[in-house]
């Protein structure tokens, strides 16, 4: 019965969000890929942006013009001048139609001057996600205590920390990061903020379900010798925890990278608003740099957290 | 650690403090300690270091002409610069003219300088289709899929939306449906995608689209064209004093004049090479934008937002 109610769960819900039509689309999408059809909706986006993606880019090339204080004499390193034409294709608002001029101009090329620029933006980002991550986990303590049933000290601070704790998870952080924006400004406080509260949540919850389940015996042990409630924590509840509470935080610190690269789209620091900006200017190969740069870090911070997971958990 | 806990606490109290303007910087003055806050939007979409690579050598003339010191920060929607303006966050603000208007009618923002080129001071905002789709004109629209981009946008919604009202097409009930993507980018990528019949964009956007060759020309074509919008000004916050105002529309009407500026340097809206900036330039010019955001009720805005969240 339970099996079949939610079977029908899924056939209605299902349609409400069009998996059908996606099925379908995904499947000319796969037909298309291997041959069997010609074109597809799907393939044939999917392949444009990826076409469009790459080659990724790497050097920087600034206009000569523009530089300030501009010192032929001196150029950055492994930097060279180059005059390269270019065309400036200007919309006529009177006849409505595309008019081009092609101009020459000198530009400053740094061979790897964007790479360098989007590797400072993905520190920017880490750092982001590292304090938002410290503060979360410091948020979350005094909340996971009064929000485990069994240390709480009464049912009145047990619903108040349990309902912080599911305001700050209910909150998604893009929509945090808005709001803080306002009150800090542009750049990385909101965002680290608005990761930090989201995670403090997520922490609260979990430490305070395994603090609740954690093993009485060897609590009731301590205080049978007349322990304080810190020191059972600390000698009974925490040894045997600490090993979840560890993968938790690693989780945290990895949402909180990932989330970091998407809070700039609001204007709350990282790489997310370079990554919108690079987009809304139709620069496709930058954001395929940077789309790699952050597919690179996600990957190598999986690795970091598998090894240190091995050793402490 | 001591370090920590209070940081710890001050977080912790963020989670009850409600967002207030308490948390405001004290009013800048243009000193060192206390630099005027600049605060950029990149208009039609752009990168925080490129929009600051914009205007950073003109601030930089104008310190040097002035004495007075400038933190430019780079804002990402219309609606927060706006906001920023009116909580006193920042005290030189670079808008879009439809954003611009709705902060001066609040009394936040009046006009600093305006970017002139070639001797203009105007873009223009566009419908576009693909080139051998049906559609001539704004009357051939309806009944179409139409994206637009940022609801606070002059060129990629407001004028758009007013050229469909001038026609006689009520936006929400005549379209057969509407796409809010955010940005003009994406207008132009859900018309090249075959997502939607018609897509709205400045035209500025699109010459990036086609220099970038995001897009070929010859495969778009112009179905509509607004009315001369006045350019994206610098705005500055109306609570300065009187006397930092007059200092810094005399510094900007001559900035293209000041050492150490080459006349490249001297950028405007959306990247663009200008000429120098009006600071003469009068609020009325922006009265076009004000009718404009004048038929865009929030009751009209509610209505189509609900028609771009259906299927």
């Amino acid at each position: 019965m339970g099996v079949l109610l939610a079977l029908a769960l899924c056939f209605v819900t299902g349609q409400r969000v069009e998996m059908g039509r996606m099925a379908v689309l995904t499947g000319e999408g796969l037909l298309a890929a291997v041959g069997l059809r010609d074109t597809s909706q799907v393939s044939a986006g999917l392949a444009g942006v990826a076409r469009s993606l790459f080659p990724i880019q790497i050097s920087e090339r600034t206009e000569v013009a523009r530089i300030e204080n501009f010192d032929r004499a001196r150029l950055p390193l492994f930097a060279h001048i180059e005059t390269e034409t270019v065309h400036d294709p200007r919309l006529n608002p009177q006849t409505l139609q595309m008019e081009d001029s092609v101009e020459q101009r000198e530009v400053l090329v740094e061979p790897i001057g964007y790479l360098t620029h989007v590797l400072a933006k993905m520190v920017e980002t880490l750092e982001i996600a590292f304090w938002a991550t410290l503060l979360a986990v410091a948020m979350s303590l005094p909340l996971a205590w009064f929000s485990a049933r069994n240390y709480s000290p009464n049912v009145v601070a047990y619903g108040v920390a349990r309902g912080m704790v599911s305001l700050c998870r209910a909150v998604p952080e893009l929509v945090s990061a808005l709001l803080l924006v306002l009150a800090y400004g542009f750049g990385p406080i909101a965002g680290v903020l608005a990761l930090a509260l989201h995670a403090a949540g997520f922490l609260g919850k979990f430490y305070a379900e395994d603090i609740e389940t954690a093993d009485d015996k060897p609590q009731e042990a301590l205080r049978a010798i007349g322990a304080g409630k810190l020191k059972v924590m600390r000698f009974a509840v925490l040894p045997q925890v600490m090993p979840q509470f560890i993968a938790y935080t690693l989780y945290v610190l990895d949402r909180n990278v990932r989330m970091a690269t998407v809070v700039g789209l609001v204007g709350a620091g990282g790489i997310g608003q370079e990554l919108k900006g690079r987009y809304d200017m139709y620069n496709y190969s930058h954001v395929g740099t940077i789309l790699v740069a952050i597919f690179l870090t996600v990957f190598v911070l999986d690795q970091i957290a598998a090894r240190l997971r091995r050793r402490f958990a | 650690m001591k370090h920590l806990l209070t940081s710890a606490a001050a977080a912790l109290a963020l989670t009850v403090a409600p967002l207030s303007p308490a948390f405001a910087q004290s009013v800048a003055d243009g000193s060192k300690e206390r630099p005027l806050r600049v605060l950029l939007i990149p208009a039609d979409g752009g990168t925080e270091s490129g929009t600051k690579a914009d205007y950073l050598p003109v601030f930089n003339a104008i310190s040097r002409t002035t004495g007075l010191q400038f933190d430019l920060k780079v804002g990402q929607s219309y609606g927060a610069v706006v906001e920023g303006m009116c909580n006193q966050l920042a005290d030189i603000a670079f808008f879009g003219p439809v954003s611009y208007v709705q902060a001066h009618q609040r009394g936040c923002a009046q006009l600093l300088a305006v970017g002139v080129e070639k001797g203009a001071s105007i873009y223009y905002a566009g419908m576009f289709a693909k080139a051998d789709a049906p559609i001539a004109g704004v009357q051939d629209v309806k009944g179409k899929r139409v994206a637009f981009g940022d609801v606070n946008s002059a060129s990629s919604f407001t004028f758009q939306i007013s050229m469909l009202l001038d026609a006689g097409i009520d936006p929400v009930r005549d379209l057969a449906a509407i796409r809010m993507t955010g940005s003009h980018a994406n207008s132009l990528a859900a018309l090249v995608q075959g997502q939607v019949d018609v897509a709205s964009l400045s035209f500025d956007s699109y010459e990036k689209a086609v220099k970038q060759g995001a897009v070929d020309p010859k495969t778009i074509k112009v179905i509509a064209r607004s009315p001369a919008i006045p350019y994206p000004p610098l705005a500055l916050n109306s609570k300065l004093p009187e006397a930092l105002k007059t200092q810094l529309k005399s510094a900007f009407s001559t900035v293209n004049k000041a050492p150490g500026i080459t006349p490249d340097m001297i950028r405007g809206y959306g990247g663009a090479k200008i000429d120098g900036y009006d600071t003469q330039f009068s609020e009325a010019e922006f009265n076009v934008a004000a009718q404009k955001l004048a038929l865009l009720t929030d009751e009209l805005k509610g209505r189509i937002l609900k028609k771009a969240a259906e299927r």
